[in-house]
């Protein structure tokens, strides 16, 4: 029976932006992530997913909705306290400024261990040896600031500290988009082995579909702040719904000739994409859908289940 | 008919002068660009690529960067190197354009998208006669065919007022309002999304298959390349390592780190990531006097260590840098 480890139940965040303008920024989503899965959470640049991942850490407190973590319910005005913080962990994008520059590794690593008693003051150091062997960093490393080593290595830095507190949850906002593809390969095994061994569950966080296709369980597609799509990994390569899935998928860059067929028929982006502060009315992509009907210009489409597990908000699918 | 080289570099090697000593980042690229073809320059992050394009355009001059004795860069069999400023300025205005990075870094802020194309027409050759009307129409010519609607509006607009999509496409279009014999684009579509970098690249294709220029095309991403240019520069660590037409790069790569980054990018049709490339990439300051490639390499043996690996010829307009290549 698989067991909800994280709900997000109607979660609004919203952005004031000068006079009487506001930023939709996550609006209205409904998300389960299971226990033990990989979430890709997939979308451009302005949809929301690092948002909802700041919001779901409590960094930002949510302008309305509840999230569910781990049976413990937060609304718009509770905090998170420090159990939830130990379960629950995040990696940033860029290691360059999630690290501070001023601390050495030992630094970086001895403060969640110290902040959540994981082993007594005497064992810190064993206990960072440990953890930087689990992330194939060797044991110099400890004395090492984050200005002395490359790109790759401060991201695993990153990781070793999110998996210091012992978390049954990572939020993974992005983690290899700013290396070298020779590194992420290295980086995305690291995770996915990390994930066995410690029966993690992941969101991944990325706008990379061929990653997503390689490692997670689920997919979830954002748009402007809303869900357009979610479904099963592979039910979704092989049969995107959302136009703005397909236009995605199609739009990716490939290497081979077996991956070019997988790829739906191009589907060109026409339009621009709208702000955020501006949103249409309507459906949000009826800017740049090729299968814009009036009614999308005026009413919004309903999440709706289409297939088993498999969700999609758009008109196409709305009707019988 | 024989294809006139446009862009001639040879044996380029630049240095950066720092405190910690001389970082000897290019090596003897041999790199060039022929009329009407389009060249990928692939590689990955501090390899060089940007580098080699911006001696190319002199744009290293008053930095740490030095062109070292024994470079040549030709354009159209004219020496760039020793240029004086009006022929530099003539290269610059009316021969070479280059799109970079950052579109936010390459707009001036202060001033509206159309004052700044507007002094792009103005100092180039374009409009012989200094008619304003006559420039203004090149520039809404320019706009629209980077498929950006209201060109009148945009042209009175900031560029903090245009999305990052459409500031790379006003880029493009002040690329084009000059005479440009080759165009550069620097990774045009890395701040970008993918489905908007998908119609930057396709805009890029139309100009040059439509029009009479050629294009450098730099990016990391082998897959945006494989769609857009005939021929491919892999680089690594400062130097050329393979060169192929497209097709065969990909069916075919010979040089060890090639093969590395085809099997280190995710594919679409799943099955896990490979183990991407073992190792780091050489010291500048101390480079290795073997191949630069050899630390990493798992074809690696004593001689790839003694000397640097001269290029052969695998197979006709395939190239590569490696004494192990059969």
């Amino acid at each position: 029976m698989s067991k909800s480890l994280l709900e997000l139940k109607k979660l609004v965040m919203h952005f004031p932006a000068g006079k009487n303008q506001v930023v939709r920024a996550v609006d209205n989503i409904d998300l389960s992530v299971i226990e033990g899965e990989v979430l890709g959470l997939v979308g451009e640049s302005g949809s929301g997913k690092s948002t909802i991942a700041y919001t779901v850490m409590g960094m930002y407190n949510q302008t309305d909705g509840e999230i569910v973590f781990d049976g413990d319910v937060y609304t718009s005005s509770d905090k998170r306290n420090k159990d939830f913080h130990r379960k629950a962990q995040i990696v940033f994008q860029d290691p360059g400024s999630s690290l501070n520059p001023y601390q050495d590794v030992r630094t970086i690593l001895s403060l969640p261990l110290k902040v959540h008693k994981i082993v007594p003051r005497n064992e810190i150091d064993n206990k960072i040896l440990e953890i930087l062997e689990t992330v194939e960093l060797p044991s110099n490393f400890m004395y090492k600031s984050p200005n002395a080593i490359g790109g790759g290595e401060k991201q695993l830095v990153a990781i070793a500290r999110a998996i210091c507190s012992d978390p049954k949850f990572i939020v993974l906002d992005e983690p290899t988009s700013s290396l070298d593809v020779s590194i992420q390969a290295k980086i995305i095994n690291m995770l996915m082995g990390l994930k066995e061994k410690n029966n993690l569950t992941y969101i991944f966080i990325t706008h990379d579909l061929a990653v997503i296709r390689n490692v997670s369980n689920r997919v979830a597609v954002m748009y402007l702040g809303k869900i357009c799509e979610l479904s099963p990994t592979e039910e979704f390569y092989a049969e995107p719904l959302h136009p703005y899935s397909q236009m995605l998928l199609s739009a990716i860059p490939v290497v081979s000739e077996e991956e070019e067929k997988l790829k739906p028929a191009e589907v060109k982006s026409v339009g621009e994409v709208p702000s955020p502060v501006d949103i249409p009315l309507g459906c949000s992509f009826n800017t740049r859908c090729k299968y814009v009907q009036p009614k999308c210009l005026e009413v919004d489409p309903e999440m709706k289940e289409v297939k088993p597990g498999h969700f999609v908000r758009c008109h196409l699918y709305s009707d019988e | 008919m024989s294809k006139e080289k446009l862009l001639d570099i040879q044996d380029l090697r630049v240095w950066f002068k720092t405190y910690r000593g001389y970082s000897k980042v290019l090596d003897g690229v041999n790199f060039h660009v022929n009329q009407k073809e389009k060249v990928g320059l692939v590689g990955e992050s501090g390899c060089g690529k940007t580098t080699t394009m911006k001696a190319a355009l002199r744009l290293l001059e008053g930095t740490s960067a030095s062109i070292r004795e024994g470079s040549k860069v030709q354009f159209s069999g004219q020496d760039v190197l020793s240029m004086d400023n009006d022929e530099l300025l003539d290269y610059r205005r009316n021969h070479v354009s280059m799109i970079s990075q950052s579109p936010m870094s390459a707009l001036n802020p202060v001033f509206t998208i159309g004052e700044q194309m507007m002094d792009v027409v103005k100092y180039s050759d374009r409009v012989k006669s200094g008619n304003t009307k006559e420039m203004e129409e090149v520039i809404v010519e320019a706009v629209n065919s980077v498929m950006i609607p209201d060109p009148a509006r945009i042209m009175k607009s900031y560029p903090h007022q245009l999305s990052g999509g459409m500031r790379q496409r006003i880029c493009i279009a002040t690329a084009l309002v000059k005479p440009c014999e080759l165009l550069i684009a620097d990774e045009p579509g890395t701040a970008l999304d993918v489905t908007v970098e998908a119609q930057i690249n396709d805009i890029l294709r139309k100009l040059v298959d439509e029009g009479d220029s050629s294009l450098v095309m730099i990016t990391h991403s082998l897959g945006v390349v494989r769609d857009l240019v005939d021929k491919i520069y892999v680089m690594y660590a400062g130097e050329i390592v393979e060169i192929a037409p497209t097709k065969e790069l990909f069916h075919n790569p010979r040089h060890p780190y090639t093969e590395g980054l085809l099997a280190s990018v995710p594919r679409l049709t799943g099955g896990g990531l490979s183990a991407g490339i073992y190792g780091y990439v050489p010291d500048y300051f101390d480079p290795p006097s073997g191949c630069r490639f050899a630390n990493r390499c798992k074809y690696c043996t004593d001689d790839c260590l003694k000397e640097k690996p001269p290029m052969v010829e695998v197979s006709p307009g395939h190239f590569v840098t490696c004494i192990r290549w059969q």
